[in-house]
Order: C-alpha cells, then structure tokens, then sequence
C-alpha cells in the first residue's frame, strides 16, 4: 500500500518507506563499502535514485529486492568510479567501526573488522552471496565480473574470514 | 569451505542485516529527495526553452534554403514541417517562399 502510495507521488508513504527500510540499506552499503560514513551516504543515494526510478517498479510487493538491488548498483557505479573493481587496485581505506549490532559483540568485532579487511571485489562478492543470498551466476550478471572470478572472490573471501573468525564462529555453533 | 563457516555467515548476516532507526537519516534522505527534484525540474525548463530557442532560430533557416533548393514536393515539406516545429518561425519561409515564386519564370532557375 506504501509503495503505490509513494509510487503515485505521496511524499509522505515514500518518507516512511525510507524510514522501514533505512536500517537494512545502511546495513548492506555500509558492508559493501567497508566504511560507516560512505556506506549512510551511498545510502541516502540509493533512496533519491529509487524515488526517482519508482515509477518503473511494476510489481510493488517487490520493492524490498528492487530497492536491495538499486542500493547495490549505486555502489557498483561508485565502486567502478573509483575503480575499486579493479584486481590491480588495492582497496581504499575502511572504517572499522561500522556500528553494526550483533547478538554477541564479539561477533561484530571480528567479523566486520574481517570483512572490512577484504578487497572491495572479495566483499562485494561474500556480501552478496550471503547478506542477500544471490547465487554465484546472479552475482556475475549484477557486477559485470566473470562468473570464474566470482566463485574465486567468494572462496578466497570465505577463507580468509575463516582464518579469520573461523574458530570463533565454529565454536559457537558447535 | 566448511559447511558450518558456511551456514554461520550467513546466520550471522540474517542476525546483523539491520541498522536501527535513524531520524535524521530520513531527513537528510527528503532535504535530498527536495534538492535533486528542484535540480531536476531546473535542468528541464533550461532543456525545453534552450530547444524551443535553437528550434525558432534553425527552423526557418533550414526550411527558407529547403523551399530555395528544392522541388515542389521538398518546399511543401519543409513548410509544414516549419509550421509545426515553429509556428513563429514559419514566417520567415513563406516570406522567402513568395519572393521566390513571384519572380519571373525565366528567373527561376529551378
């Protein structure tokens, strides 16, 4: 109902919009980018372009995958700016402190500060596949990188993670 | 990759997928939403008169040396053509196009 609201011009219905969803897309684009400040702004992109772009939303009870995905290509389009895509180019700087809660802090500690330590392409790779469970194909056709890169990116990231935090993780769910 | 680093990231992202509300987050997202709208409709208005000026100013032209160099056919074209791009502009052709035809045949070399 909010989203043909919104979609009809309501200010108001794409305000509250903004309100329900702003926490998951925070979330995610503060993963992707590796940076609390940058993700929020990339964040707040991400709203103005589907504001703009609701119009083309056929089916509104997709808006949460859709609006997933807008976050996700104005990161990609600022990630290709700063050609961060490239293997080549070593990752900018990350923020550590994403802020992001966790049932048990230490799980924040060590998985975000490991998350924020990979590549961009590495973390785009492992945030996609499992903060927003694409596949492996799904992810190759969103970010234009080869499927082959794309299963190395997510093997090597998951490795590293678990060399990482593997222990730890393993030893809560056992 | 083990199965259970496997299942606990992804429990760990289903669990940590989500920031807590923000207000002054949604409001800088509208004082955004504002901007880029009034942005938006500045760059419209700026395209649409830009085009009507380039349209009055080349229409005419174009159309007057379409009715100059061209046959029957091309000078009727070019005179509806002009009249529906640029009904201001259609006065120049016409002017031309009386000119043209009121001169003398054996003036006319077309």
């Amino acid at each position: 109902m909010l989203v043909v609201l919104a979609r009809g011009g309501n200010d108001g219905a794409f305000e509250e919009l903004v309100r329900r969803r702003q926490g998951a897309v925070r979330a995610l684009l503060r993963r992707l980018s590796g940076n609390a400040a940058l993700g929020d702004d990339l964040a707040q992109e991400a709203f103005v372009t589907a504001c703009r772009a609701l119009q083309h939303l056929r089916d509104p009870s997709a808006f949460g995958p859709w609006l997933h995905r807008v976050a996700v290509n104005v990161w990609l389009q600022h990630a290709r700016r700063g050609r961060w895509l490239e293997e080549s180019i070593e990752d900018h700087g990350t923020d550590l402190a994403l802020e992001i809660p966790a049932p048990d802090p230490s799980d924040r500690i060590d998985l975000d500060r490991m998350l924020a330590k990979l590549r961009a392409p590495e973390r785009l790779c492992v945030v996609l596949a499992y903060m927003e469970g694409m596949s492996h194909t799904e992810i190759a056709s969103a970010t234009g990188i080869p499927l082959g890169t794309v299963k190395s990116h997510v093997s090597r990231a998951v490795a590293r993670l678990r060399a990482g935090v593997g222990h730890n993780l393993r030893g809560k769910s056992s | 990759m083990s199965e259970n680093t496997d299942s606990d990231l992804r429990r760990y992202f289903a669990e940590t997928g989500e920031l807590s509300s923000d207000d002054e987050f949604v409001r800088r997202v509208t004082r955004r939403i504002h901007r880029d709208r009034r942005r938006r409709t500045a760059m419209t208005a700026f395209a649409f008169i830009a085009g009507l000026a380039a349209m009055v100013r080349v229409a005419p032209l174009s159309a007057a040396a379409a009715i100059y160099v061209g046959d029957l056919p091309t000078r009727l074209a070019a005179s509806v053509v002009a009249s529906v791009l640029s009904p201001a502009g259609l006065v120049l052709p016409i002017v031309i196009a009386v000119l043209l035809l009121s001169l003398p045949p054996e003036s006319q070399y077309w």
